[in-house]
């Protein structure tokens, strides 16, 4: 079954009787897609799980304000996407007593995650690309990962697709220098 | 020693989710929202009850009670002046007092019967109506 049609939703948004169905119906069609772009950020799955029902739970509080002007997954993707650095940001500070820095922690936290089935090799991947500083792996997660296009990827961070075949290219190069160096 | 190549580098789908996850978030969402719409609910009427001028502090209360009794101590002041110079000497009035029924005055009326906590009283509601 395909996703609700975005002035469907719309309707039903501004409708305050319906607005709790609508949100239900944006809950089934946007989580999973949502989940696995913040997945692959935070690398947890609990984290992850924290920061969708945030995102969802910050879509609900500002349902008044979405007008419509961009897609409703457009406006999701950006609400998720804050939400993940906002995380993330947090993450650091509370890590910056400690002796590993916060990359080296969520790596060492992935080798007993129960959610992560990759081997010695897509460890070291990982870390690879958690040395990426956080918006340059997010357009690397988006290209490599997802296999989105360039224009999806601009709509969504408003960055040109220029900058993001460079962001890309260079993210591409250093993860293989780094590989290459630990090897 | 062969070069990595990203390109090269096989699976990318290194991540599970536990069964079941997607099935169970919408419940657990709605939880929260119901949650977080009864907490914006008791905020609002907090806030009308805090409005409708019922939720006094000491805060608030305390300047009112001053300006009550700065006005009763003025009205006793202004009932003293008027009582010693309306012209009698003191054996008149000596007269006065014993053999009429003295007439309360406006002033008297506030002090003895509405009193300090109906004055501030008075201050409180005139606050909430204007």
């Amino acid at each position: 079954m395909g996703k609700t049609d975005d002035s469907e939703l719309l309707e039903m948004l501004r409708d305050e009787s319906k607005r709790h169905k609508a949100f239900n119906l944006l809950v089934k069609d946007y989580s999973e897609g949502l989940y696995w772009q913040i997945r692959k950020m935070v690398l947890s799955h609990d984290d992850a799980n924290d920061v969708l029902q945030n995102t969802f739970l910050k879509c609900w509080s500002n349902l008044d304000q979405f007008r419509g002007d961009s897609r409703i997954s457009t406006w999701l993707y950006r609400i998720a996407i804050n939400e993940t650095y906002t995380f993330l940001n947090k993450e650091r500070q509370k890590n910056q007593a400690g002796i590993m820095d916060l990359e080296d922690t969520m790596v060492q936290n992935l080798q007993g995650d129960p959610y992560f089935d990759g081997d010695e090799a897509a460890l070291k991947l990982q870390k690879a690309v958690l040395s990426l500083p956080d918006k340059q792996r997010l357009v690397f997660n988006m290209k490599y990962y997802d296999e989105m296009k360039y224009e999806q990827i601009s709509e969504l961070l408003g960055t040109s697709v220029g900058a993001l075949k460079a962001s890309y290219h260079y993210a591409v190069q250093k993860i293989e220098a780094y590989m290459n160096l630990e090897m | 020693m062969k070069k990595f190549k990203l390109i090269e580098a096989g699976d990318r789908s290194v991540f599970r989710v536990p069964e079941d996850y997607f099935a169970g978030l919408e419940m657990q969402l709605n939880k929260r929202i119901d949650a977080l719409e009864a907490e914006k609910e008791l905020e609002i009427k907090e806030a009308s009850r805090k409005k409708s001028g019922i939720y006094l502090t000491m805060g608030n209360v305390r300047p009112i009670l001053y300006m009550a009794a700065m006005f009763t101590l003025l009205l006793f002041s202004i009932g003293l002046v008027f009582h010693y110079t309306s012209g009698n000497s003191g054996s008149l009035r000596a007269q006065e007092t014993s053999t009429e029924q003295s007439i309360p005055t406006a002033e008297d009326y506030l002090i003895s019967s509405v009193g300090t906590y109906g004055i501030s009283q008075y201050y409180v509601e005139s606050e909430v109506t204007e």
